[in-house]
């Protein structure tokens, strides 16, 4: 085995996908500060929803001090308080108020323009009225980034090239179909699982009980992206499913249980990869395509 | 009143019934998918299908199909004059009371807006099946399990709760325990159940859709993104669905209006299944004269079916008239 560094190869080109994963999506953070260390490089980056955030700042160079630094304002200003930001929404001036304070802060932490960007980057839309996946990589980029994680009920759907634009994670949890045609490696940084502990849903009011079932809709599709993307090739799968999904008030917590996720799936990655799924994505553990990690060095 | 019509004097003509039973592989599944008030649409295509020589081997329904299912399991032969009956009259208030909006909204702490109360009342004036074992035909209702996410088939032990658990409402109404799990809605899970029905064997699938939903104008407050929101997702499932079960089996997949409304306005249920009707009998002429011999896999529909993708064209064999 030609590899003296004893550290996998990976075949360029690379792309990071980031997942769906409402108060889940700081903990891509930590898995990116592992991939950092073990300095694998990237050549795309795709993100949809909240995850967009951090293909974006990925794509810009940004470290992952300054993305958590974001994160930590974003969940005191806007998402720590539920009641709050929900009641806000119901007014549709406040809820684009709302938004215009994200857009500006996003535009202090990201360039303002898809060309500035160090790699090419494709974020994720639902167009509202067709339903359609729309897919953004040029314009500006603060707008697109808004109109990706535009949670519905949340933030109002935000007008780009004359469409109405939300969350990318309605058509697309896990956007695998976005990467370009070229990639030879796929790394997903998959905050998405949807499944809580039975005790815990016991104790669920009705919001929640309608917040389980969206986040249980979009985890369906990324299963059936998964296993399709897996059968050309090899992807590795990050995921973690600590801390709650709507608990937006934990993203330093979040961010060391990614960290950890990925130090586990990287660490146990064999010399080549090939065709298939590594990592043990959470709540997937059913379906007989996932190869053991530990078989895989033949 | 809006009820559907008697046969053109071309349809007697072409003599009843229209003879489709030889084209389908055994065991024919109906699927029913869930869909609100767009259930009655499902009263039509059923009523069309009494009129061909095919006769179900089992029903698998979610939400509403689950209950219009559940009615035709119970006897085949009055199943249609009782869903007509049902449908009829059914509303809003039969599933979850009176006001129930302003009454639940103030219980930010309870598991649903309203409790099941009224629609088991509804349901136990409607069947006389205890067990889904008893039923006439092999019948199954889809739900969603809370915890996990996973569809889960209720195919044997009480009906009723089987039923509020496949059309538990998320949010609205609170979910069902079962066995010590907690079960929701199957539409967050699968709203048309026809990958479970392929896994319980069938040989051949009919989709009672509920219709695919177009807007003509986009609304931007909160509450309208949100129920876009739930149609998007119901229909991008649907195309997950119908293409995973066409790869293995034959699925015919029933025609149904465009516009029917919002999917808890009960008013459009007599116009609704009379376009069921006359789509569904339509469809079914057509394809048994295009069709002399048994059906092989793909999704077998009208071409103008605005819910098909181009990536689930290279599956579709159209029936096109």
């Amino acid at each position: 085995m030609a590899n003296p560094s004893e550290e996998p190869i990976v075949k360029a080109p690379i792309a990071l996908v980031t997942t769906f994963g409402l108060a889940r999506t700081p903990a891509q953070i930590g898995m990116l500060n592992s991939l950092a260390e073990r300095e694998i490089p990237f050549d795309y980056a795709v993100g949809t929803s909240l995850g967009s955030v951090n293909a974006a700042a990925l794509a810009a160079g940004r470290g992952t001090d300054e993305m958590r630094d974001f994160w930590v304002w974003l969940e005191e200003a806007v998402l720590g308080g539920p009641v709050r930001t929900v009641a806000r929404s119901m007014s549709a001036r406040q809820s684009r108020k709302q938004a215009e304070e994200i857009i500006e802060r996003l535009g202090e932490f990201l360039p303002a323009d898809f060309e500035d960007l160090l790699i090419p980057l494709r974020l994720v839309c639902t167009d509202l009225e067709t339903g359609a996946r729309v897919v953004l990589d040029s314009g500006s980029l603060p707008e697109a980034v808004m109109a990706s994680c535009a949670l519905p009920g949340i933030f109002p759907p935000m007008e780009v090239a004359g469409r109405y634009l939300i969350d990318g994670g309605l058509v697309a949890g896990m956007p695998l179909r976005t990467v370009p045609d070229d990639t030879e490696t796929l790394i997903i940084l998959d905050t998405g699982h949807a499944a809580a502990p039975l005790n815990e849903v016991r104790e669920y009011r009705w919001w929640e009980v309608g917040a389980q079932a969206y986040a249980h809709l979009i985890r369906g599709q990324s299963v059936h992206a998964l296993l399709t993307a897996a059968q050309r090739r090899p992807v590795v799968v990050i995921s973690t499913d600590s801390g709650g999904m709507l608990d937006f008030t934990s993203a330093p917590d979040e961010i060391d249980a990614g960290y950890a996720a990925a130090e586990e799936v990287l660490g146990r990655l064999p010399e080549r990869l090939r065709k298939g799924i590594y990592g043990l994505p959470s709540g997937l553990d059913e379906f007989q395509v996932l190869r053991d990690l530990d078989n895989e060095d033949q | 009143m809006d009820v559907p019509g008697p046969r053109t004097p071309e349809q007697r003509r072409a003599g009843d019934p229209i003879p489709i039973a030889r084209l389908l592989p055994a065991p024919v599944y109906f699927v029913m998918a869930g869909g609100g008030a767009h259930g009655a649409v499902q009263w039509g295509a059923l009523q069309a299908l009494s009129q061909t020589d095919l006769v179900p081997d089992a029903i698998i329904g979610t939400s509403a199909g689950a209950l219009t299912g559940a009615i035709m399991a119970e006897d085949l032969a009055s199943g249609v004059n009782r869903i007509a009956y049902v449908w009829g009259q059914i509303g809003m208030s039969h599933l979850v009371g009176e006001k129930w909006l302003t009454r639940g909204l103030g219980s930010v702490r309870s598991p649903g807006l309203v409790s099941h109360e009224t629609e088991v009342e509804t349901l136990k004036s409607i069947l006389r099946t205890e067990r889904i074992e008893d039923l006439e035909v092999e019948f199954a209702a889809v739900a969603t399990d809370l915890a996990t996410g996973r569809p889960h088939v209720f195919d044997s032990g009480p009906l009723i709760p089987a039923l509020l658990a496949s059309s538990a409402i998320p949010g609205v109404l609170p979910p069902v325990m079962i066995h010590d799990r907690l079960y929701i809605d199957g539409l967050a899970s699968a709203n048309l159940p026809a990958v479970p029905a392929v896994e319980r064997g069938a040989g051949s699938i009919v989709v009672l859709d509920t219709g695919t939903r177009e807007v003509g104008e986009v609304e931007t407050s909160a509450a309208k993104v949100l129920a876009r929101v739930a149609v998007i997702m119901a229909m991008s499932q649907r195309r997950r669905q119908l293409r995973d079960a066409a790869a293995e089996v034959p699925v015919l997949l029933l025609p149904t209006p465009a516009d029917l409304g919002g999917t808890l306005e009960f008013g459009n249920t007599m116009r609704a299944g009379a376009a069921g009707y006359s789509m569904t009998r339509a469809f079914l002429s057509d394809l048994a004269c295009e069709h002399r011999r048994q059906l092989g896999r793909g999704i077998y529909a009208r071409p103008d079916d605005h819910g098909l993708t181009p990536d689930l064209e290279p599956m579709l064999k159209a029936v096109s008239g």
